[in-house]
Parts: structure tokens; C-alpha cells; sequence
């Protein structure tokens, strides 16, 4: 009963879910024309900074390195979920591949690539790792190195 | 520009292999249009995998060589033993110019949206396209890429058409994944539009059209270089082939839609789930029409495919040294699990960013309801259903946080299906019984 009912309404349903689809497609256009007008400012090709910009005076002494370890002065209960500390992590693969961070074991490479946004100097993971300091640069991105192979 | 020359290539590919899935007298459609992108730059992600694999490393020059060749083969065979096809769109001069103009809309506004994020959202730079990235520098180390992993593992396509691209240009060009997905977004567009017109008339296809690029996630999630948009327009094309396979089977139809259901599972995991959903189906409705003839060419052409798909995720499961993702049965039962996901997806559904999509669809979908279990378009509802409750499931299984998965993955899980909601239902109302 209820098919020829929809079946003999056919036509009047069709015209409410066009009313609707219309609707809806107005409704849609509408809420997105800010967006639309907003990118007429597009970033034109010399504005556009590579991704992970601060790690890559770092790529020249990474460059045969297969794996390094990574370390930020940034604690977290869920550092996967974490964007304050996954975005520079990811950054930092990007721009340093095909070199490898650990972020769960630092301390088990030759080489430390340590962040930290405050500039803090990491004298605590030089004492931890018998290290010198490679690299340190002004956005707050050092390459350590240990003295000796880890064995 | 020169990057595009590799996008022009695989479309030529595509439209050659298409060509030879096509019955002697069958001329193109409307449809076959939008299907030879997706063909064409899957088949060219197949060639790249197989010499990463092969040759131990990215050799441009064999890729370019070895596309070449391909294409040569294809262009003797059709030349040679193909009858001249012709087309038939069945569309008027003045529906062409509104299919033209809803085109270069939507590729108008895609552009836009993609130079605002030139490297695209955070899973594109961080996951799809350091892949790429990796890939390109890693030389004979590639299988590296694996040994460390902080983000979920998916297949290779979008990351290996990236490629392409690079290996035309001979560096690592940004415009190719910006490119890439204003392709794949103009192309769901165009092949909803194409899919619609083979069953309901030319106005109700524009309409369900430009109601897709209407909508504000579809475009935004499009043109951010995830793999999201590459997958949502091959669930919709293998779809449409498999209602398509239903109601006309054929040894043809069925090969062909096995490759792009293949094609579709190596794309994303998500995209893997859909096609065990829509084989399963497709499988058993060819079994009980007494049409299992084609089951067949089905699972050979998937086949074809899938065996890439199986060795990019056992490459993949091998390699990586520790994953921190991981399922726990127990949650499942959880009922505040439930309730959590229960109050988001209400939430989420209803809001602007889905511009009504979903209450519109659970509309049709009650008004309709006679008519999918009657029609061949009622395994598409079947699938819709199906993966809608095994993500609930995979969410509630989840050993990650459920708040953050839910913000993260929710949309883009149904994201993917965005296009053959919108196909399923205007199927359903465009359509005479």
C-alpha cells in the first residue's frame, strides 16, 4: 500500500526533493563564497615556504645518515595525538628524508636532532649523550652527534 | 607544465585499455569519459610499483620507456584489430554546454581552493605526499620508508601517481599532488554526472552534479592532496560498474569491473573494506541471478590488481619495526563507546560542512524503500549500510583515544562514499519504475 502510494506521488515527491536538493545547493554556495573570495589572495610561488623550513640547514649533515633520533623539550601524555609536538616530528621527516627520526628511542643513534621552540640550550641531552654540537640554529633546531660510535 | 605530459600519457592508456574492454559494436558514453583518467593513472601506479620492486629502485627513465612501450602495444592492438568506436553521449549541443560549464566551474573553485593550501592539508604533506617525497630520494633504499611507522599504513596508488609526475618533470614539483587533486575532484564530478545520465535524464544527472561540488567538505577535502578524493571517485566507479554488471553482465563488464575494483583496493584501506563489501555482494547477486559465469572474469580482473595490493601491505607488515595502532575486542562492548559515537555522528551529519547531504539521503532512503529491495541499485544501500556499521565497529575497536579518532577519521570515512550517496539517491528519484 504504501508503494502505490509513493508510486502514484512520484511526481510531487520528485518536485519536493528537487526543492529541497535546490535548496541545499543555494544554501551551500552561499556559506562557501567567503572562502571563495578570501582566495583570491592565493600564495604566489616565491611566498610558498617549503615544509619544514627550520631542519633544512640541517640536510647537508644528514645526508648518507639512515637513521637519526629525535627529541623536543615538549612533554605529552599522548604525544601521537599531540599536534604541538607531531607537527614539528613530521616536519622534520619531511625535510630531512630520507633520514629516518626515531621519536621513541632518541638516544640509541649516532645523531640527536633535538627542537625545541624556547631556544633551550640541551646541555641535559649532551651530558645523557657524551655529545658536541653540530648545528644549532636561531629557530631552535640543534644536530647532535655523539663523540663515539653507541655500541 | 611538463609534469602534465605524464597525466596526458596515462589517459591515453586508459582510453586504449578501455577500448579493449569494449564490445566490438558498443560506442563510448558519456561515463567512459571520466572513467579513462582514473584507469589511465591507475595503471601507470601498477608500473611504477612493479619497477620499485623489480629494479630495487625509481628508475625514471625505464618508467617513461616502459609507459611508452605500453602504449605503443595498446595503440597497434586497437588500430589492428579494433573496429572504430564511435561515441555516443546522446546529449544534446546545449547539454554539452552546461556539462562544459559545470566543469570548468567546479575545476574554477577547486583550483582556488587548492593554491589557498599549496601543500595541501596535514595528511598530505606528512603522510601521501612524504611518501612520494621519500620515494623519490630514497634511490635503492626505499623499502626503508617502512621501518619506522607513526602513521596508519595504507596502499600506494596516490603516492606512486605523485611520482609519475615527478618523473616526467625530474624533480619533486608541487604543482603535480595540487594538480592531482583537482584531476580526481573535476573527474568525481563529471563521473557522477556520466553515471547518472546512462539512467535517469541529462537534468537530474546536473543537478546530482552540482549538488556534490556543492558541497563545502567535498570540495575542501578534494583539493587538500589526501588520498580521500582518489578513493571516493574510485568506490563511486567501481559502483557504478557493478550495478552496471548486474543488470547487463557480461564477460567484458565483468573483466573490467574486477580491474577497477582492484585498482579501487589500492588506493586506501579504507577503499580496501569497500571493495571486500562490494565483491561480496556483487558475487553473491551474479550467484543467485544464475549469472556466475562472471564471477570469474570478476576475480581475475580484481585479482590482477590485488596481487600489488597484497604485496604493497605485506611489504608493508614486514618491514615495520613497531605500530602503535592496535584493536581491542573489548571495546566493542562498551556503551558509552557507542553513545559517544552515537551523539558525533548526529552532530557531524547534520552540520553545514555535509551542506544536508546526509538527512536528505536517510529521506530518500525511507520514502524509497520498496524500490531497493527490488532493483539492482539495492546493493549499493546493502553496501552503503554495510560499511557505515563495520566503521562504527573498526571505531569502537579502536585502542586510540575515540574522541580525537572520531574528529579525525569520521568525515573522511564517509567521505568516501559522498558520491555514491548522491548517485544512489537520485538514481532512485530521477528514475521511472
Amino acid at each position: 500500500m504504501f508503494s502505490n502510494m509513493c508510486a502514484s506521488r512520484q511526481p510531487m515527491l520528485r518536485s519536493i526533493f528537487l526543492f529541497f536538493v535546490l535548496f541545499f545547493i543555494s544554501f551551500n554556495f552561499i556559506i562557501q563564497l567567503p572562502l571563495l573570495i578570501n582566495s583570491r589572495h592565493v600564495l604566489k610561488a616565491h611566498q610558498v615556504q617549503p615544509i619544514g623550513r627550520r631542519f633544512i640547514p640541517l640536510i647537508p649533515f644528514l645526508k648518507q645518515v639512515s637513521w637519526a633520533g629525535y627529541a623536543t623539550c615538549l612533554n605529552s601524555s599522548g604525544p601521537l595525538t599531540d599536534v604541538a609536538i607531531m607537527g614539528p616530528y613530521q616536519k622534520a621527516q619531511y625535510a630531512l628524508a630520507p633520514t629516518i627520526l626515531d621519536y621513541f628511542h632518541p638516544f640509541d643513534y649516532h645523531y640527536l636532532v633535538y627542537q625545541c621552540p624556547g631556544r633551550m640550550a640541551p646541555s641535559q641531552f649532551q651530558g645523557k649523550l657524551s655529545s658536541y654540537v653540530i648545528v644549532k640554529t636561531f629557530r631552535g633546531v640543534t644536530l647532535l652527534s655523539r663523540k663515539k660510535e653507541p655500541s | 607544465m611538463i609534469g602534465f605530459i605524464a597525466f596526458l600519457i596515462s589517459w591515453l592508456m586508459g582510453y586504449y585499455v578501455l577500448r579493449c574492454f569494449k564490445k566490438r559494436d558498443a560506442s563510448f558514453e558519456l561515463m567512459d569519459i571520466f572513467l579513462i583518467p582514473g584507469l589511465g593513472l591507475g595503471i601507470s601506479a601498477q608500473i611504477i610499483f612493479y619497477v620499485l620492486l623489480f629494479w630495487g629502485s625509481l628508475a625514471p627513465v625505464l618508467i617513461i620507456q616502459i609507459h611508452l612501450l605500453i602504449l605503443c602495444l595498446l595503440f597497434l592492438y586497437n588500430h589492428r584489430y579494433l573496429p572504430k568506436q564511435s561515441s555516443s553521449f546522446s546529449l544534446s549541443s546545449r547539454s554539452i554546454g552546461v556539462l562544459i560549464a559545470i566543469l570548468a566551474v567546479v575545476a574554477l573553485m577547486a583550483t582556488m581552493l587548492a593554491l589557498l593550501r599549496p601543500w595541501g592539508d596535514w595528511d598530505g604533506w606528512s603522510f601521501w605526499n612524504y611518501r612520494a617525497h621519500f620515494l623519490f630520494r630514497a634511490g635503492h633504499q626505499w623499502p626503508r620508508l617502512f621501518e619506522f611507522n607513526m602513521q596508519q599504513q595504507h596502499p600506494w596508488m596516490l603516492p606512486l601517481i605523485i611520482l609519475w609526475g615527478w618523473c616526467i618533470c625530474g624533480s619533486e614539483e608541487r604543482i603535480i599532488p595540487v594538480a592531482i587533486g583537482i584531476i580526481f575532484t573535476v573527474a568525481s564530478v563529471g563521473l557522477l554526472i556520466g553515471a547518472l545520465k546512462k539512467y535517469v535524464s541529462f537534468f537530474w544527472a546536473a543537478i546530482g552534479g552540482i549538488f556534490l561540488a556543492s558541497i563545502p567538505l567535498f570540495m575542501f577535502q578534494g583539493t587538500s592532496q589526501y588520498a580521500d578524493i582518489v578513493a571516493a571517485y574510485f568506490i563511486l566507479l567501481s559502483s557504478v560498474l557493478v550495478v552496471d554488471l548486474l543488470r547487463s553482465p557480461s564477460f567484458n563488464n565483468a573483466a573490467l569491473t574486477g580491474l577497477c575494483l582492484g585498482l579501487t583496493a589500492s588506493v586506501k584501506d579504507n577503499s580496501i573494506v569497500a571493495v571486500c563489501i562490494l565483491l561480496a555482494l556483487s558475487i553473491l547477486r551474479l550467484y543467485r541471478s544464475k549469472a556466475s559465469m562472471f564471477i570469474k572474469p570478476l576475480i581475475l580482473g580484481c585479482v590482477t590488481i590485488g596481487v600489488s595490493v597484497v604485496l604493497m601491505k605485506s611489504f608493508e607488515t614486514l618491514n615495520v619495526l613497531n605500530d602503535p595502532y592496535g584493536v581491542s575486542l573489548t571495546g566493542i562492548g562498551d556503551w558509552h563507546k557507542w553513545l559517544l559515537m552515537g551523539r558525533f555522528s548526529l552532530t557531524s551529519l547534520t552540520s553545514f560542512s555535509w551542506g544536508g547531504l546526509w538527512p536528505l539521503a536517510l529521506a530518500v532512503l525511507i520514502v524509497q524503500r520498496t524500490r531497493w529491495i527490488r532493483e539492482e541499485m539495492g546493493v549499493l544501500v546493502q553496501f552503503l549500510i554495510f560499511y557505515i556499521i563495520l566503521y562504527f565497529f573498526i571505531f569502537a575497536a579502536s585502542t586510540l583515544g575515540l574522541e580525537w579518532l572520531l574528529k579525525v577519521s569520521f568525515d573522511r570515512s564517509l567521505f568516501l562514499l559522498a558520491p555514491v550517496v548522491i548517485f544512489t539517491m537520485f538514481y532512485s528519484v530521477g528514475s521511472k519504475e
